[in-house]
């Protein structure tokens, strides 16, 4: 099995095909005049290979080391138990080397003291520095939990969990800075957030110490981030992306205000999904957010420092002054603010009012829109008992909402009756089991105690049966609960699977070039297609071993059609369903639903039509659906409904 | 390192001006249809960069085959200097100027084209079309737009022919084992580098690894930078064009 590799340098995973195995994005700032390189702070050497667990037993006697959650080109993180205390602890060591100029030792220690006076619940607690036979190391509060980045990856998120988060992060930094220490580093690698949903920012002030930072823990583990090559004063200390105008122009004279631009940085990003440009344009103009963040955002990423906000905590107050007044643009579908809901095991939610009886409505199908303003839809679709006949189906306009990064993190559902099962992607994998009427969930069956046998989950499919297929750098594996893996099979470039009810099809998606940027395999049957099958693609047919699929089905290119995903077999498993995509350049990618019997000839047998001002019906053009990322899954429950994930932003 | 020399919003350096650059070879004959030179240069950038806009014909969802006829057809056009005259507004960059003419092309000769087919009067450019498909085959699926995914196509493409004739100098020289020793120190911060680990490696003093490295550094930045000015017209900035290419690569 194979894992995506991260690049030692950026730690962004290096994309397929790369030349001579370099992140392209760092082979780019190579090229800019001598010394460019080295100031984005992201850059390192590629040749940093942290030691086994079993190698650093020596030389801290005093840990249990656990396993190696994070690495970067100059530094690696381990989780580690302390011996006498028993408890966790995250151990940062930096490469083999380091302390190697004499002023080193020095700044460490004056440091790493000063960092240790920071008690603080939002910051991650320094333990222990030193340095032992030239190993230097930290010992630090091990944080169970994700990184902003991880959540990020995503995209954005939504402007409630920002406003959840950003007011934690503000207090994490206003205590530091009433002492006089500057982070220097904030960026989302560097903010940890609990699976309580707590914020907890780590590697204060190693900027200072420690050059070179970059992301650490890729695997979801906790831990901090950083580490590094030491640096001189006077050197670029931080994240190019993050660091205000007066870091670049003058590292030495930062103050705290320079961690105030960065967390704007960071804001932006939560809010829009990207940083913020040359021109900074307000993300209200991006994505459909209170106006009047636009405001906070714009302050906080002010050029000159005298314009900022001077202190963390009045950018805290000012958050919680919008957070507690909703705006007008703050949607009518939006419900009463959930707790702080940013981590998988928080998912808030809250049904729509007026959500009626449903599930059990044999005929019915729901779609599950999931806004960007933090709330998923189940919308009500009826669709005509046959799923093959060629009927349209429509909104009645029925809702019923979630949280939207819970929905991102339990993305799975599970066909059964009138169930979602949630199948939590972060570092446990647990089932978890939700009448669509409730708001919460319990877990219901955990799948593995941990997922090191599939590092960097892409995705999880749940099957009819409780059992899990995930996939990971073209790795199938289909888990039951008890962990035990039933199959696997590499294919190139595998991003999804689903079953039929009655297990004689199996279907992959095949991540095929395009013009589909996704598409079908079929696999029959499937206990011996696994091994070698002849597989029918939708739209393409590809023999296992085969490098290029020939096409079988025409997608309908005059309409702008572009692809096809969230396919789901119907409950009956004679009939799939997937989502069609259409080009973004006529404006609007748009969806339906095509059914096929496994026997029969391809044919669209239905539409979503979607409440007015949503999104409109299959072939369509429409501006207002320039916003619609549809069909991340699309399941079949077995009353017959149809549930399809969307995402669009309101 | 210092401030100035920061990869950032406001570099102080400037880039050298290149006195003539291919594209600015093309650009200065654009309404001289016979100059050999022009015609030497522009075939030279199509036979680098005509996989992105092949890539990007493919997203527009055209099949192989149509997709192999019309990226034909578009360079025999291009080098029959049809449009490069009309080249006013993206004039600036090679890159913007092959994306403009190709979404006009599709949008107005894609029909003129079927028709050419059918009388079978189609010119050949020596390009290397048969091997498109089976990269094209090893493109990551994802939702970015056929710009996106010509823009992204062409900046790697432009890293693989920099770092493929940095290789073929270093081979030349006989230091193909140095190279590949060397190479992963192009990437990441130059102080940081494994010197020691490589110095051990390649039984030479760490003094020597750190010339060594110095060295492919400065040569790859300088091809790098030359090869990007090959595709800009005279007194564009290179670095411009680094950080347009820094943001293709890195915004995932």
């Amino acid at each position: 099995m194979e894992t995506k590799r991260l690049c030692p340098s950026c730690q962004k995973p290096l994309p397929p095909e790369v030349p001579l195995g370099l992140c392209p994005a760092c082979l780019v700032k190579a090229g800019f005049p001598s010394g460019a390189a080295s100031a984005t702070g992201s850059a390192a050497p590629a040749a940093f290979v942290p030691p086994a667990a079993g190698e650093l037993a020596e030389l801290f006697p005093q840990l249990e080391i656990l396993e190696l959650i994070g690495q970067g080109g100059m530094g690696a993180v381990y989780r580690a138990r302390q011996k006498n205390l028993n408890r966790l602890v995250a151990l940062k060591i930096l490469p083999p080397g380091i302390g190697g100029e004499p002023a080193f030792a020095q700044r460490f220690t004056r440091e790493a003291q000063a960092l240790a006076r920071l008690n603080h619940p939002g910051i991650v607690t320094l333990y222990e520095f030193g340095e032992t036979r030239g190993q230097y190391y930290f010992l630090m509060e091990y944080v169970d939990g994700v990184t902003l980045r991880q959540l990020l990856r995503g995209g954005r998120v939504s402007a409630r969990e920002a406003l959840a988060i950003v007011p934690q992060i503000c207090d994490a930094l206003q205590f530091a800075h009433d002492q006089g220490i500057v982070h220097r580093d904030i960026k989302p690698e560097n903010i940890l957030l609990d699976r309580r949903g707590r914020v907890k920012v780590a590697d204060f002030g190693l900027a200072k110490i420690v050059a070179g930072e970059r992301p650490e823990n890729p695997a979801g583990g906790a831990a901090t981030a950083g580490s590094a090559s030491l640096t001189e004063a006077g050197k670029i200390l931080g994240t190019p992306q993050y660091m205000s105008p007066e870091q670049i122009q003058a590292p030495d004279g930062v103050d705290h205000r320079a961690d105030i631009y960065a967390l704007g940085v960071v804001f932006y990003q939560m809010l829009t999904g990207e940083l913020p440009g040359k021109t900074i344009e307000p993300p209200s103009r991006k994505v459909h957010i209170d106006v009047r963040l636009d405001e906070v955002v714009l302050r906080a990423l002010a050029q000159k420092p005298e314009l900022r906000y001077q202190q963390a905590n009045v950018l805290k107050t000012q958050i919680e002054t919008i957070a507690s007044t909703p705006a007008e643009a703050r949607t009518s579908a939006s419900t009463p603010a959930p707790p702080p809901a940013a981590v998988p095991s928080a998912p808030a939610a809250a049904p729509s009012p007026s959500r009626p009886a449903k599930a059990n409505i044999i005929g019915w199908a729901k779609v599950v829109l999931v806004l960007a303003g933090a709330i998923m839809l189940i919308v009500m679709i009826k669709r005509q008992s046959h799923p093959a006949a060629a009927v349209t189906t429509e909104f009645d306009g029925q809702m019923f909402v979630v949280d939207a990064a819970a929905a991102r993190q339990f993305a799975p559902i599970l066909p059964v009756s009138n169930t979602i099962v949630h199948v939590d992607l972060s570092r446990e994998v647990f089932l978890r089991l939700r009448e669509l009427a409730k708001t919460q969930g319990s877990p219901v069956s955990r799948l593995a105690s941990d997922v090191n046998g599939w590092p960097r989950v892409a995705d999880s499919w749940s099957l009819g049966d409780c059992r899990v297929s995930a996939t990971g750098g073209g790795f199938l594996g289909i888990r039951q609960h008890d962990g035990y893996l039933e199959a696997r099979l590499e294919y190139h470039m595998l991003s999804g699977f689903t079953f039929s009810a009655d297990k004689t099809f199996a279907s992959l998606i095949y991540e095929c070039p395009a013009p589909l940027t996704n598409v079908l395999v079929f696999l029959q049957p499937m206990s011996s297609a696994i091994s070698n099958a002849s597989f029918l693609v939708l739209g393409w047919q590809v023999t296992r071993g085969e490098t290029m699929p020939v096409p079988a089905y025409e997608l309908d290119t005059t309409n702008n059609d572009t692809g096809n995903r969230a396919v789901a077999f119907a409950h009956d498993g004679t009939n799939v369903n997937f989502v069609i995509f259409t080009s973004a350049d006529i404006g609007a990618p748009m969806m339906g639903v095509r059914g096929k019997d496994p026997s029969q000839t391809w044919e669209v047998f239905g539409e979503f039509s979607f409440p007015s001002g949503r999104t409109v019906p299959y072939r369509q053009n429409s501006a207002r659906a320039s916003h619609l990322d549809i069909g991340a899954q699309s399941y079949n429950l077995h009353d017959g409904s149809l549930v399809v994930l969307a995402e669009m932003e309101r | 390192m210092t401030a100035n020399e920061t990869f950032g919003p406001t570099p102080a350096w400037q880039p050298p001006v290149f006195a003539t650059t291919h594209w600015s070879v093309v650009l200065s004959a654009a309404h001289d249809s016979h100059s050999p030179q022009a015609r030497d240069a522009l075939a030279k950038l199509c036979q680098t960069y005509w996989y992105p806009l092949y890539a990007y014909v493919r997203r527009r969802g055209h099949g192989a085959h149509d997709a192999q006829d019309l990226t034909q057809a578009f360079f025999a056009r291009l080098l029959e200097r049809h449009w490069v005259g009309d080249a006013h507004r993206e004039r600036g960059r090679f890159r913007t100027f092959l994306l403009t003419a190709m979404s006009r092309f599709l949008a107005d000769e894609w029909d003129k084209l079927r028709a050419q087919k059918r009388g079978g009067n189609v010119i050949h450019v020596p390009i290397q079309l048969d091997t498109a498909e089976t990269r094209y085959g090893c493109e990551p699926a994802s939702q970015a737009t056929p710009e996106q995914c010509f823009e992204r196509r062409w900046a790697l493409t432009l890293l693989e022919t920099v770092l493929q004739s940095l290789q073929a100098e270093y081979e030349n020289e006989g230091k193909a084992s140095l190279f590949a020793a060397l190479n992963p120190c192009l990437v990441g911060d130059r102080d940081a580098q494994p010197y020691a680990a490589l110095a051990a490696r390649l039984q030479l003093s760490e003094g020597a690894v750190k010339v060594a490295v110095h060295r492919l550094r400065k040569r790859y930045r300088h091809r790098l930078r030359t090869e990007i000015a090959r595709t800009m017209a005279e007194g564009e900035n290179v670095d411009d064009e680094l950080r347009h290419l820094f943001a293709v690569l890195a915004g995932e």
